[in-house]
């Protein structure tokens, strides 16, 4: 899937180190990782390798403690936090593995929080929401609230918010990790749908038969990427 | 802007509507404070704040004579002869000397309270008729017309408010006075007066034990920027002459200079004030009580909420929106207590005035007149306001803190981000960390596995509490399958940690 045009994200050199009681743990040694637009790379790797802190600072959730991070070109990795927290609003979207869409609001109030984070105007809000919910199949289920749904149904809202403001990259955690197998396909089909309309995925999984459905497979074993692998 | 608020608003009325019990301890608890001291400050408005109708009360002093071993006396006109001739700290000096009048030729025969006032005195308080005019100096000297200036309260009961009553007569005393004047709502200085008439007398010609004689009211105004302590200061020091000059009939005696509020509200010793400063300070102190108790219930609510927050932020609410919303969350809070505070303050207050103790004679419908007026409900405004603030700033900038998002949002739990639980997961873990060992002694530990999402280590299977719990309670058995204390190996830090999973 590789389009030859500028990275939409360029790791260089990323670590991560955690420091606890004086002992340093290595989450990430020296990753090097280009991610395109348009493209759906899948991180592989068994539990401890350091997926989910790969998706931390991609997501603008963590920092690294050495290396470069850009994102669309811009150098992000010492970015201020309300710096970090605009950019995750707007070239951002998160699918994560329990969903996390807050109870107490509707699956409508829900999708739009990004939206409103961003300062949007409301009609525009709506239009945005009601596109995304549409698109993931949920439009009629704007009203209700989570609990009133099933898990396949609150991972779908949840891509729908990832989506309402048409980030430049949705980064997924596990998000088939809370459902049973007929969910999960469906949600992977859904993440498939939007690859194909165009939308640019970085998905982290322990599951091999869903990182298969990514294009691109990079391996990841004690913070370190092993493979880096194009689907034939 | 204002949709973001008011998106705010509205999940922060879920949010309290969602958590009764929370919100119920809170606003009692705020509603409590806020009316109490709503209420006391509605008293120190009333005894010490509000404006009577008298010009720059706080530069009007009031004369006492003192002598040891025995209460305060009145003024007499030595004393308003010696200030008149030797002060040099008063603007204007006047006095009055109540009496009482029979009321003839108005229905039946009535006895009324009233004084003889030099034009000084009105003048020197500052006080204008609300209609006609005060004494004029002819009016005030030996000889002078016999003129009168009648109460609102009398102005109303005798001549039922009629505009034309200046010039109407007065028989006091079997005399016939022309009313000049009508002071205004609620002025009865000194004591209780209803009618005012001038006084007329050339002090310097009375015979020295009438002169001598306690009983007349001296007040003054102080020049601009000189201290009632001064003027305490010089007033003593004319005392002292007094006693040289007169030892016959002063020997023993002081002079003491006091603040007219402080007079009318019968406090010699200036108790009161202090009493008031002090009662207000104990509400307030009451009230920051309360604030820290309910910033603890925020506080404690917070950690159950921790991976909204989380989620909020992995959004890209910035600190400052995030603080935005749990203060708007606590300000709704106060709000509803505020405003059960005012309303309790409403019941209160009627009942303070009941069993004020400060039975002022004078300006009694100012100073018996304890009520919510403008002043009052800014104070409860302001008080609501700075509630919300205390109690709701430390919890939101502890909720909206920087610390790392994700591990908070991998908590592999299934449940929406502030759904419900945390209260039954509280509950176990207090149940299991009070059990005795023996109980604990049936935690099971299992091989390192990498089935159930790669957790492994240490397991209770059914422990004895939580088995009770369930039992005990269907809404549990309804949510929880097991529980699992588990060990987990996390990836976002070194090392393994502990904590308790619910399987659903």
């Amino acid at each position: 899937m590789n389009n030859g045009s500028t990275p939409l994200i360029h790791l260089e050199n990323v670590t991560k180190v955690f420091l606890t009681d004086e002992v340093e743990t290595h989450a990430l040694s020296g990753i090097h990782l280009e991610i395109r637009t348009g493209e759906y790379v899948s991180i592989a790797g068994p539990s401890g390798c350091g997926k989910s802190t790969l998706l931390s600072i991609l997501g603008l959730l963590d920092t690294a403690s050495d290396g470069s991070y850009c994102l669309k070109g811009t150098e992000v990795a010492n970015l201020s936090f309300p710096d970090r927290a605009r950019i995750r609003n707007r070239e951002i979207g998160f699918i994560f593995q329990s969903f996390n869409l807050i109870g107490d609001l509707t699956v409508y109030e829900n999708v739009e929080l990004p939206l409103t984070y961003r300062g949007m105007a409301a009609g525009e809000r709506k239009h945005f929401v009601i596109e995304a919910l549409e698109r993931v199949g949920m439009g009629h289920r704007a009203k209700h609230l989570p609990s009133q749904l099933s898990g396949g149904q609150q991972q779908r809202v949840a891509v729908a918010r990832a989506l309402a403001g048409k980030p430049a990259i949705l980064l997924a955690d596990e998000p088939t990790g809370n459902l049973d197998s007929r969910n999960g396909e469906a949600v992977m089909d859904l993440l498939k749908e939007l690859h194909a309309g165009g939308a640019t995925i970085c998905m982290v999984t322990h599951d091999e038969r869903f990182a298969q459905h990514a294009d691109r497979t990079v391996h990841l074993f004690d913070g370190r990427v092993v493979e880096d692998r194009i689907a034939a | 802007m204002f949709g973001g608020l008011w998106q705010d608003l509205r999940y922060g009325t879920r949010t309290l509507l969602k958590s009764p019990g929370y919100t119920a301890i809170a606003v009692v608890a705020l509603a409590l404070s806020i009316g109490a001291n709503t209420a006391i400050f509605s008293a120190v408005n009333t005894l010490l704040l509000r404006p009577l109708p008298l010009k720059d009360l706080d530069r009007l002093v009031y004369s006492i004579t003192l002598r040891e071993g025995f209460d305060p006396f009145g003024a007499s006109f030595l004393e308003f002869d010696a200030y008149q001739q030797r002060n040099h700290f008063f603007a204007s000096i006047g006095a009055a000397k109540q009496r009482s009048f029979n009321l003839i030729g108005r229905g039946e025969p009535e006895r009324i309270r009233g004084a003889s006032a030099m034009s000084d005195y009105f003048t020197t308080l500052g006080v204008k008729p609300l209609l006609g005019r005060s004494f004029s100096g002819q009016e005030d000297r030996p000889g002078g017309a016999a003129v009168a200036l009648i109460s609102y309260g009398l102005w109303q009961n005798h001549f039922g408010g009629n505009t034309s009553v200046v010039g109407e007569t007065l028989n006091l005393e079997g005399r016939i006075y022309t009313i000049i004047g009508v002071m205004p709502r609620g002025f009865d200085l000194p004591a209780a007066a209803d009618v005012w008439v001038p006084f007329q007398m050339n002090i310097g010609s009375l015979p020295f034990m009438d002169r001598s004689a306690f009983g007349c009211e001296i007040v003054a105004r102080l020049r601009p920027r000189i201290t009632v302590e001064q003027a305490d200061a010089e007033a003593k020091s004319i005392a002292r002459q007094l006693e040289a000059e007169f030892p016959q009939v002063r020997r023993g005696w002081s002079l003491k200079l006091i603040p007219l509020r402080q007079q009318l509200l019968g406090d010699l010793a200036g108790r009161v004030n202090k009493a008031l400063v002090a009662l207000m300070c104990g509400v307030g102190f009451l009230l920051l009580i309360c604030c820290a108790n309910v910033a603890n219930l925020q506080l404690a609510r917070g950690i159950t909420r921790t991976r909204e927050l989380a989620l909020r932020r992995a959004l890209g609410a910035s600190r400052s929106r995030l603080i935005r919303q749990l203060l708007t969350e606590s300000m709704l809070l106060a709000w509803i207590g505020g405003v059960g505070g005012f309303l309790l303050a409403h019941w209160i207050v009627p009942l303070l005035a009941a069993i004020n103790p400060i039975q002022g004679i004078s300006l009694a419908a100012f100073f018996h007149d304890f009520k919510i007026d403008t002043r009052v409900l800014s104070f409860a405004l302001s008080v609501t306001l700075a509630t919300g603030v205390i109690f709701g700033l430390l919890p939101a900038i502890k909720g909206a803190g920087e610390n790392e998002v994700m591990p908070s949002l991998r908590q592999s739990d299934q449940h929406s981000a502030s759904a419900p639980g945390h209260g039954w997961l509280n509950v176990l873990i207090i149940a299991e960390i009070a059990s005795p060992p023996t109980r604990r002694s049936r935690i099971q530990t299992r091989s390192p596995s990498h089935d159930e999402n790669d957790f492994a280590g240490i397991e209770i299977f059914r422990a004895p509490e939580a088995d009770r719990f369930c039992r005990s309670s269907p809404r549990a058995r309804e949510k929880f399958a097991g529980y699992t204390l588990c060990r987990h190996d996390d990836e976002h830090s070194t090392g393994a940690r502990d904590h308790l999973r619910l399987r659903l």
